[in-house]
């Protein structure tokens, strides 16, 4: 897809935004879901996120993973969508991911279930705290990576991501789940 | 990986958090959409031997594109209210405004829009905040020009750009955006006016300067253009410019006597030292 992850030699290159939209576009409309961004609002807020790389891809290490550059973004545009008056109070996106086609219905019911709960969980996760879990936990990045990109103080980020792990487990647990061997 | 040094999760919990990684991808509908408000025309060929994507850095590329971006996102409008709580404003300015003005005005701008931060402080806090720099003297025109950017407004006496359209033609791919006509049209000048209060609100007065000239160019009969006048005394004072505040505010009061935004006008002069 991008050329310094298809180029054997050579230095890389800053991929054309084209070639960023096409190949992220699934990827931060799925990040933006992950960190509480309602299914409505989900097209004008990937929108803004790739105004934002847009306007950024000049400064883009092509060196470097793109996705936790882009998750940066993400991440900002979520948390000045949560700051917005008439989106302060309300809650987080709750809409649940259809089920993939390939699995049977009976496992595509327990999967539908336990995603439905660990979402319910994800969302009464501080949003802040949250953000950081999912790009941890999640998409797994570490967390100098998550500091780095969405600037961030490492140990805030660690601290937000312990707080967040214990959030998300108590949620978990109110919501009836039991980890059984 | 640092994350197991630090209150490691249960491996069944993360295996749960990890399932969330993927989920639906963006429907067709909303990727043709913004294709279209980033404009970046058809589909990607599979090969990734397509056409080159917008160039980075080309600013007329990027302008193209936030101008569609501005009439896609002034679908919500999300932002009307914000900037009249920090400036301490009511929406029956907003209303007012829209009634009594209409299309007048000599101003010039663009139709960029970008996404404002959060509006969380009062303009006192704005204009303390503001870094007090005093640059040399400068006409009003020079003033925004300093970024590369048309004036903030024409002279009060010139009669409108005739060679700035009021409406930059779109693409075919941006043909929906256009449809929206004047409520569009006003849902993104808000969203201009308010991307430069936030920036002014943030103590970037250069940033706040360049998206109100960019409101000018875009929108020079524009039915905020009294807000945007007042808004400019504004950053002109947070940007240590106090003659041309000044002058700014003479005109203003010349040109909208009795206005809703003569006591923000005022207020900005007031902390002039």
């Amino acid at each position: 897809m991008y050329p310094e992850r298809t180029a054997s030699a050579g230095p890389a290159r800053t991929p054309s935004f084209r070639e960023v939209f096409e190949a992220e576009l699934d990827f931060v409309w799925n990040c933006l879901r992950r960190l509480g961004i309602p299914e409505r609002d989900l097209e004008d807020e990937a929108l803004e996120v790739f105004l934002r790389v847009q306007g950024a891809l000049g400064e883009y290490d092509a060196t470097r993973s793109i996705r936790p550059w882009i998750a940066g973004f993400a991440y900002r545009v979520a948390c000045e969508y949560r700051r917005r008056p008439r989106h302060r109070y309300e809650r987080m996106g709750t809409e649940i991911d259809a089920p993939a086609s390939s699995v049977s219905p009976e496992q595509s019911a327990a999967d539908g279930e336990e995603r439905a709960m660990v979402l319910a969980a994800l969302e009464r996760v501080d949003s802040l705290r949250r953000s950081v879990l999912v790009l941890h936990d999640i998409y797994g990045y570490t967390i100098p990576e998550v500091a780095a990109n969405c600037d961030i103080p490492l140990n805030t980020a660690y601290s937000r991501l312990r707080l967040a792990r214990a959030e998300f487990a108590q949620a978990l647990g109110r919501l009836g789940w039991r980890n059984e061997p | 990986m640092t994350r197991d040094l630090f209150d490691p999760l249960d491996l069944e919990l993360r295996r749960m958090l990890r399932d969330l990684h993927d989920g639906p991808p963006a429907p067709r509908e909303a990727r043709a959409r913004l294709r279209g408000a980033l404009q970046l025309g058809g589909p990607f060929p599979p090969d990734g031997s397509g056409p080159e994507g917008a160039p980075i850095g080309n600013l007329a590329a990027r302008s193209a594109a936030q101008t569609a971006a501005g009439a896609r996102l002034a679908k919500t409008a999300t932002h009307v209210s914000r900037a009249w709580a920090v400036s301490g404003m009511g929406a029956a300015a907003l209303i007012g405004g829209w009634f009594a003005l209409g299309p007048q005005g000599s101003d010039a701008s663009d139709r960029s829009i970008e996404q404002p931060p959060a509006l969380q402080e009062n303009a006192s806090e704005r204009r303390t905040a503001a870094p007090p720099v005093i640059g040399p003297p400068e006409t009003v025109g020079s003033s925004v020009a300093g970024r590369g950017d048309a004036p903030v407004e024409a002279p009060e006496t010139s009669p409108p750009s005739s060679s700035v359209p009021e409406t930059t033609p779109s693409s075919a791919s941006s043909a929906k955006s256009e449809k929206r006509g004047a409520e569009s049209s006003l849902a993104a000048e808000r969203r201009l006016l308010d991307a430069a209060r936030a920036a002014l609100v943030a103590g970037d007065s250069e940033t706040g300067l360049d998206r109100l000239g960019r409101h000018a160019r875009q929108f020079p009969r524009g039915v905020l253009a009294e807000e945007r006048a007042a808004l400019t005394v504004d950053a002109l004072v947070a940007a240590g410019r106090y003659d041309e505040a000044k002058r700014r505010a003479d005109a203003f009061s010349t040109r909208y006597p009795g206005s809703i935004f003569a006591p923000s006008v005022a207020a900005a002069l007031q902390v002039i030292p």
